[in-house]
Order: C-alpha cells, then structure tokens, then sequence
C-alpha cells in the first residue's frame, strides 16, 4: 500500500516536473522566435543554435557563434595573447631595476592578456587551440628580457596587438567573437596609453582613429597546435 | 421567546440570497452592449475625444548606430567648450580638451561619411536626448560647482569613457564587420583620451590596487613603493578628494587602465554643490550608453 501510494506520487510528481519543463521549454523558446518574427526585413537572424566551427555565414547575414573561419581567427588571436603572457613574464624577471610601480604595470598587463587568453578558450570550447605562438616568443623574447627595454618592447607589443584586433575585427563574422574582441581591443588600447605615459610619452592620441597598419598575421607567425 | 424574534440566517436563506445574486448579475451582463464592456470603446467621454495615436516603429540598423556615434560626437564637442571656458581650470586640461575637441569633429566627420557610404543619411548635430538628459543637467551642476576647475576634467574623462563604451556596445549591434572594426578604430581612440585625461587628474592611478594585487603571484609579496601611492590601507594619512574632505560624495576614482577589459558599465562623475541640498546638490551623475529612446532613427 505504502508503495503504491509512493508509485503513484512520485508518477504525479514526475508528470507535473515534465509539465513544468514544458511550459519553461516553451517560454524558453519565446525569444527565440520573437527574434525570429522580429528579424523580419532586417539582416539578422536568430543564431543561437548554431556550435563553434558552423560554416561561414552568408554575407549580410547576423550569427552568433564563431564560424570556421573565425575560429581559426580566434585561435589566432589567442595564440597571441598566450605570446604575451611568456613575454611579459620575462620581462617582468628583467625588470629588478626599474622602479617598482612599473613592475606592477608590467604584472598587471601580463594578467590580463593571461585574462583575454582565457576568455577566448572560453568562447571556442573545444575548438581552442590554447598554443603560445612560438615565433612571436622568439621573435620579441629578446626585447622584453634582459638587456632590452622592457616598457618599450611591450609598448611596441601592444600597439601590434591592437591593430591585429582591429583588422580581426573586420573580419570576424560572428557576434560573440567580435563582441568579446572588442572588449580585449578597449583594454589594450589603455595598454598602449599608460606604457606610452611610463616611458614618458605623451598619452594622448594625435589621430581620430587608431592606425592597424602595424597588424601582425598569421601567415608571418602561424598557429602552432 | 426571545431566541424565536431574533432575525436567523440559516443555510436555506443563504441560498436564496447568492442565487438571487447569480441571477441578478447574469442579467446585467446580458444587458451589456458587444463590446466586451472593456478597451477604449467602453469608456464614456464628453465632447471630442482625439485619435488614438500609435506607436511608432523603428528598427536600429547600422545606419541608425551610425548616426547616433555622429550625434554623440556633437554632444562631446559640447562639454569641450564648455570644459574650456570654465576659469581656472588646468591649462594642461584645457589644452587636453582642445585636442579632443579636433579630434571629436574628424571623428564626427569620417562617421557621417561612414552613414552615408552605407546608404543613410548623416547626422551631424547633437543628441537631443543625450543633451536633455546628460549634458545640460551636468553643465547646470558644473555651474553649481564649488571645484568647478576640478570637476571639469572629470567631466570630460566621464564623457571620453561614455564615447569609448559606446562604440565597443555597437560592435555588438551592428551587421557589417567593416563597420565595427572602424567603430572600435574611433572607440579605442576615445579610451586613450580617457587614459590621458586620467593621467593628469590622478598621476598615480595608472592601474588599481585590487589589480596589483590580483596580479601578484602566489606567496611573492612585492610591496609598493607607499601604500598611500598602491591605495592600500595605511598608517599615514592619504590626501582626500576635494569633496570626501569636506563631508559630501567623494569624487570617483579614475585609472589610465581601469581594468583588463572595456567596459559597459556606465561612466560615473560627482558634480554639483556641497553642503546644500536641492537640484544643485553634489551628486553623482551616471552617463549611459545610448539605448534605443536615444538613438537617432
């Protein structure tokens, strides 16, 4: 008797949970398809089922998640903030002379290019490469460690990065990536204010629109997984 | 007796009086018109009743983003001009201001190029919204001001940090990645002319302390040259805001790097008047990224 009134509870209670899970399911939905109706005449369209690495999307077309290419873009974005990482590290070594304020900038700037790597990763999922670029290492490992100037290294660092964001930007297709790109854009462009202020430059911008001529690409410095 | 006068309610008189209810209300509502005794039709009015009006429908398109970065561009030049009448005002602010006001019209400029290139119409004026709602009140508080000199550059920090957050919020809204990317060309410019303005406001902000802490490795304690210069909590005295040394709203804290990356939040600035109370008093003001009563359609 005990158990089959715990039976036919435990039916009920399964049978309201699934009821419940319907209608949340459909509220759920309602945005989506409320973007959907919405999007009518305009160039979007709802994309959040799309999975990192869909084909690319149509030109003129809105999606969400990263496309094929931008994943590729995106690791190698990522690539070069990992670069970063080792390379502030070193410098951060090298720096036992310099005042202690400018050890704590070059700290501060490390963790956060450790801070965009990390949200790239987030971003991609498995798709994530997580590799250092090894040639921009060896290429500029030299610059930030001993014997070199390390505050202008990482300035001249961060204005390549900035400008590589900038034209990643241009042709990142999804909104996530782009969205996340633009926010680690904005941080490094503070980067390149405040070495510019520490090596006793004039922070301020002469130009109404950051130059990204000074882009590096990948096919210079190649992803290596 | 007495028991048998009293007036009884008993379940049998119950009865009788919610059905004579039941009934009663039916027929009041049978004698309704069609109209389902609701919406405007329902409602008596004397004399001419005007047209219902409509709301109106817009979409934000790249071109209605792009006319509004124009538009706040405007807004800006705005606080500039002011920021460089007020007297006693830095002149290294002042002529920070002046630059970015140059700046602020090329920029304006190549964006009202950009709206017409993408088949809009330029803007080239100010918000209206954004002058109702942020710049009037906020030049009326500056005017209020006991530190005006001081508030101005904070004013213009404030507004340098609201243009570089709204450029990174469109990249979010618009379409065309062209058009993002040269959206953050000009956003990132507007973060570095926060940055400078931070830099001669506090000198020694260059990042928090929370930054430097969360930064430092595990077990390596690399004390700052002052704890007064890191921000850390000290034994010695560290020199107040204006405003916090005389009992009012401290003045919120800028850094040339607030934090890793761009942020949306909104830009904050303490202006108006200490020690009164009333619409001039010292307040802070939250400057918003423009949203879609804001935006210029």
């Amino acid at each position: 008797m005990d158990m089959k009134a715990h039976d036919e509870s435990s039916t009920t209670g399964r049978r309201r949970l699934l009821r419940a899970v319907g209608i949340g399911g459909a509220l759920s939905a309602l945005p989506v398809i409320a973007r959907s109706a919405s999007a009518g005449g305009v160039r979007t369209r709802s994309a959040d089922t799309t999975v990192p690495g869909e084909p690319d999307a149509a030109a003129g077309v809105v999606v969400a998640r990263p496309t094929e290419s931008d994943v590729a873009m995106l690791n190698f974005a990522q690539s070069l903030e990992l670069a970063a990482v080792e390379l502030y590290a070193s410098a951060a070594e090298a720096l036992a002379g310099e005042p202690v304020v400018t050890a704590q900038v070059i700290d501060v700037f490390g963790a956060h290019h450790k801070a965009y790597a990390q949200a790239i990763s987030g971003l991609l999922g498995r798709e994530a490469a997580n590799a250092t670029n090894a040639g921009l290492v060896e290429q500029l490992g030299g610059d930030f460690g001993a014997g070199g100037s390390a505050v202008e290294a990482a300035l001249a660092f961060e204005q390549a990065a900035v400008a590589t964001h900038l034209q990643l930007l241009g042709q990142l297709q999804g909104k996530d990536g782009a969205t996340l790109v633009a926010s680690i854009v904005a941080g490094e462009a503070r980067h390149v204010a405040a070495l510019t202020s520490i090596s006793g430059g004039d922070p301020m911008p002469t130009e109404p629109a950051f130059d990204s001529s000074g882009a590096v690409s990948e096919a210079d410095f190649p992803v290596e997984a | 007796m007495n028991e048998s006068t009293l007036p009884t309610f008993d379940r049998r008189g119950f009865l009788r009086v919610g059905g004579a209810t039941i009934s009663l209300a039916a027929i009041v509502a049978a004698c309704g018109g069609s109209n389902d005794g609701a919406g405007p039709e329902g409602v008596a009015s004397a004399g001419t009743r005007p047209p219902l009006a409509t709301a109106p429908s817009a979409t934000v398109t790249d071109v209605v983003l792009l006319r509004t970065a124009t538009s706040l561009h405007y807004n800006a030049m705005d606080v500039a001009t002011l920021v460089e009448g007020i007297d006693g005002v830095d002149p290294k602010i002042v002529e920070l201001a002046k630059t970015y006001g140059t700046l602020l019209q090329q920029q304006a400029d190549a964006l009202a190029d950009a709206t017409t290139s993408a088949g809009g119409e330029a803007y080239e004026q100010r918000n209206t919204t954004v002058d109702d709602r942020l710049v009037q009140p906020a030049a009326e508080l500056l005017g209020a001001s006991d530190t005006p000199a001081s508030d101005a550059g904070r004013l213009l920090h404030a507004v340098a940090t609201l243009a570089a957050a709204t450029h990174q919020a469109f990249v979010a809204q618009l379409v065309d990645p062209a058009l993002r990317q040269a959206a953050m060309s000009i956003g990132v410019v507007h973060g570095q002319v926060a940055s400078a303005f931070a830099a001669l406001i506090s000198p020694e902000n260059i990042v928090s302390a929370e930054e430097i802490a969360a930064a430092e490795p595990a077990g390596v304690s690399a004390s700052p040259e002052t704890t007064v210069a890191a921000g850390l909590p000290s034994t010695s005295e560290a020199p107040g805001t204006t405003a916090a040394a005389e009992g009012g709203i401290a003045d919120v804290a800028v850094y040339m790097v607030p934090g890793a990356f761009g942020a949306l939040s909104p830009a904050q600035v303490v202006l108006g008047k200490a020690g009164v109370d009333g619409p001039t008093k010292r307040q802070q003001i939250n400057l918003d990224t423009p949203s879609l009563n804001s935006m210029v359609y």
